[in-house]
């Protein structure tokens, strides 16, 4: 592997490793997809069949007899009507039970395949736009090097312990408690460029 | 910036540092600049962590306390904690070559005291990243993955 002209390291040693990575990755993937399609399927036909049972008997589903034949987590997603029953609340639930359990990619997974674009509406919309994957681009400024604050960092950060710091170009420019009260000190002595901001803990 | 096997694979770079010369705590992390509206702060790189995190003071000045995310727990080395995911522009600041701005998913604690993470889900998974490190210098290159 070549990087910049010379070797950064032996494509043998990197290859693998990222193959097993992604093998692994694609394991649980699949693990997870088919854990939670069937998690899914089970969910719903438990809904299906609780509607299906209001539609026919409505005056009965309020009886606590008749509820306690449902799974109780379920029964207490039931709307006061059939009209208002949210299909996708099994949907919501495995993908936040995903999410909870860090499987972000199955959760994805989930719910590309279950609610289509076009369906996806209120917390499922919630869901599709904080799952989606992050996006980079080249941002507009060049940046800047910040050399001179590690530098100060490393000779006097320890005497400001517990404070917010704000440094520039190698030098403090201000230190107070709080975050806020830190900008607002560096607010007023209105810099040309913005400081490198930390809390020494 | 760095060109691996004669193509891009990064578009900028800065200098880690290692935590060892501010923190009470004597470990190596790596901690690298990122800017958050405006805000340049040190950011502890953590692939092992599912979600970002900003220290809740920042959280706070950003207004981003109140938001409407949704609620989901997590359980770090400090114990466990309920926040909400947001959406939210997080800049990989570069000391050469261009920063990379990330639209990221990041999970906003309110009882978080401590560094900001830059965490797998939401964020690095979608980010090149290459550690050099060095005697006297570390660098952090980084750059978007390909299309």
């Amino acid at each position: 592997m070549n990087v910049n002209g010379s070797v950064f390291q032996q494509t043998g040693f990197a290859a693998p490793s990222q193959m097993s990575r992604r093998d692994v990755a694609r394991g649980e993937f699949v693990q997870d997809l088919t854990t939670q399609a069937r998690r899914s399927v089970e969910v719903f036909a438990l809904l299906v069949g609780a509607r299906a049972f209001r539609g026919t008997q409505p005056s009965l589903l309020d009886q606590s007899s008749q509820a306690s034949r449902l799974d109780a987590p379920v029964f207490a997603y039931l709307p006061q009507t059939s009209s208002q029953m949210p299909h996708h609340l099994p949907l919501l639930n495995s993908v936040r039970q995903l999410v909870e359990d860090e499987r972000i990619n199955a959760a994805r997974a989930l719910l590309a395949r279950e609610a289509p674009t076009t369906l996806r509406t209120g917390d499922l919309a919630t869901w599709s736009r904080i799952l989606a994957e992050p996006r980079a681009v080249p941002a507009a400024d060049h940046g800047r090097d910040r050399t001179a604050e590690y530098d100060w960092l490393a000779k006097y950060a320890l005497d400001y312990r517990g404070e917010w710091v704000a440094i520039a170009g190698g030098e403090l420019v201000a230190h107070a408690r709080t975050l806020r009260e830190l900008l607002g000190a560096v607010s007023d002595l209105r810099l040309v460029s913005k400081p490198l901001v930390h809390k020494i803990r | 910036m760095l060109f691996l096997n004669g193509t891009a694979f990064t578009i900028g770079y800065a200098r880690f540092l290692d935590s060892s010369t501010h923190k009470r705590e004597g470990s190596a992390k790596v901690y690298v600049p990122i800017r958050v509206e405006g805000i340049e702060l040190l950011a502890q790189l953590d692939t092992g962590a599912a979600w970002s995190i900003l220290p809740s003071e920042v959280c706070e000045v950003l207004n981003l306390l109140n938001g409407t995310g949704p609620k989901v727990p997590v359980t770090t080395r400090k114990g466990r904690f309920e926040g909400r995911l947001e959406r939210l522009c997080v800049t990989l600041v570069a000391a050469e070559g261009v920063s990379l701005d990330v639209d990221a998913t990041i999970l906003v604690l309110p009882d978080w005291d401590d560094d900001a993470f830059l965490g797998w889900s939401g964020l690095l998974e979608r980010v090149r990243t290459a550690l050099d490190p060095g005697q006297y210098t570390n660098y952090f290159y980084f750059g978007p993955v390909a299309a």
